[in-house]
């Protein structure tokens, strides 16, 4: 995942932020003791926005410790721990992860990616272990959307579908049982992953014309405008709010607002006014500290 | 059933306004034309007619019903938001697949379908926008509006569509503590009154 699913800061409390925070440490920890030191390096917020929401779901008590980490040595910071959610979110984040390393080496042979692959080796070994059947239900959607690239799609809904089924996918893990909140995040799953799809999209459509790249957007008969743009996607982020309105949410209630109501809305006006969405030094597909 | 001031999320000594103001709240949020075109509509509907037999227990039975606009919705305009069946068979049973969520077999019969008028390009966006494929739904849904603008019910299942995204925005601009309030208003004609007297005349009489 991209990190467009972000909070909206400046309208966060400080023990919200600070919540959100011992997510996001939490996150980059298990990463760490699950597949290694290099597992790290993909971790953003999109990943600590579903370890939220799962948590959230299922209401697990989650302890939260003071910790240094190697990106702040001197001071301890809170970090959540030992739960479920944060466990499945790291499965999912590497999962996508090697999925995207695979993609970049067989489009574009990237040397950077096949060092990568070759760091992560014992990692995905550890993954296919616990996650196979995730992964390789992931990677035969990814694979139809390459299919869909090669015969230059020119629909954003069709495009966007195939990356959309694997999000649908990983939103569903198998400790939520219940019949409701399993279609409730299936479709919330489907429609972030559609819209993460046309943010990326929007986002590189002059790179990728530069470059001779896919992208739906250059295809299509007119290039929407940025008002267009904005409209449009603003429509499939309010059925995410009206899913996300019937999930019964047992704790961080005011962070999953934020992001719903606030984050993405944000996010959305960042990407159609070509105004940079991450923080300097954040780079693309990485993630800051 | 469950306790109704649980459903209601009030506590046990809130007063009658209290519990009217937390049901009006609930009842907007969870109305079903907020989830025209929503696979999930029919989540939707049983909340929201748990909250309105919560309101009605609690509110001793003058009840949601006589609560104009809430309740009576649930039926009518259709927590499918593709139930009025006005159309001839084949038309019929697509909205009826529409309603239980079976749009590949409902795609297919309006695909082998030869006519292609407004109600065909209603149901095509119907079936779009349920399955999240919003920017050609909403496409289809126009053109079946252009092509028929007498036709109620397009018109009300676009403007429903339209009212989701405004609703959305609503929501975001108070959480984010918008400025453009009442006490805005007022703090400006306090202003206003104070430079009219620099000026030597008066907006506000009384100060």
């Amino acid at each position: 995942m991209f990190g467009y699913i972000r909070v909206f800061k400046d309208e966060l409390k400080i023990k919200e932020y600070n919540a959100f925070r011992a997510y996001y440490c939490g996150l980059c920890k298990t990463l760490k003791t699950e597949y290694g030191f290099f597992a790290r390096m993909g971790l953003n917020y999109d990943s600590v926005f579903l370890a939220l929401l799962l948590s959230s779901v299922t209401g697990e008590e989650t302890k939260v410790c003071a910790e240094r980490c190697m990106a702040n040595p001197v001071s301890k910071r809170p970090v959540a721990q030992n739960n479920q959610s944060l466990s499945y979110s790291a499965g999912v984040m590497m999962i996508l992860a090697m999925l995207k390393l695979k993609d970049n080496i067989r489009d574009d042979k990237s040397i950077k990616a096949m060092l990568t692959y070759v760091l992560l080796w014992r990692a995905r070994k550890r993954l296919m272990k616990r996650y196979g059947e995730l992964y390789r239900a992931c990677d035969a959607h990814i694979q139809s959307l390459s299919g869909l690239e090669k015969a230059k799609c020119a629909s954003v809904d069709e495009a966007s579908h195939a990356f959309a089924k694997v999000t649908e996918t990983v939103f569903v893990p198998d400790f939520i049982e219940e019949e409701a909140p399993r279609r409730i995040l299936a479709h919330m799953g489907y429609l972030l992953g559609r819209v993460i799809y046309l943010f990326d999209a929007f986002e590189d459509k002059e790179q990728d014309e530069k470059k001779g790249c896919y992208n739906p957007y250059l295809l299509a008969d007119t290039v929407p405008t940025a008002k267009d743009f904005e409209q449009s996607v603003t429509f499939t982020l309010s059925s995410i709010a009206s899913d996300y309105e019937l999930l019964t949410l047992k704790r961080n209630k005011p962070i999953l607002d934020n992001i719903i109501y606030l984050g993405l809305p944000d996010t959305l006006k960042r990407v159609a006014n070509g105004i940079p969405v991450r923080e300097k030094g954040e780079k693309k597909h990485e993630r800051s500290l | 059933m469950k306790d109704p001031y649980e459903v209601l999320g009030v506590p046990k000594t809130a007063t009658q306004d209290e519990i009217k103001t937390a049901y009006r709240k609930l009842a907007k949020q969870y109305h079903p034309d907020r989830y025209v075109g929503n696979p999930l509509a029919d989540l939707a509907a049983e909340k929201f007619k748990e909250i309105n037999e919560a309101y009605d227990a609690l509110s001793g039975g003058a009840g949601s019903a006589g609560n104009a606009g809430y309740s009576g919705a649930t039926g009518a305009s259709g927590a499918s938001g593709a139930s009025g069946a006005t159309g001839a068979g084949t038309f019929a049973q697509v909205r009826n697949l529409i309603n239980f969520n079976q749009l590949a077999e409902a795609e297919q019969i309006l695909d082998n379908s030869s006519d292609r008028g407004a109600e065909w390009f209603y149901l095509k966006g119907m079936i779009f926008i349920r399955r999240g494929w919003h920017e050609q739904g909403l496409n289809f849904i126009r053109q079946a509006v252009n092509m028929e603008p007498s036709n109620s019910e397009y018109r009300h299942t676009l403007s429903m569509l339209d009212r989701q995204t405004q609703q959305y925005r609503t929501t975001g601009a108070g959480m984010a503590g918008n400025t453009d309030t009442m006490c805005n208003c007022c703090s400006n004609l306090i202003c206003l009154d104070c430079c009219c007297e620099c000026m030597g005349g008066d907006l506000i009489s009384c100060c």
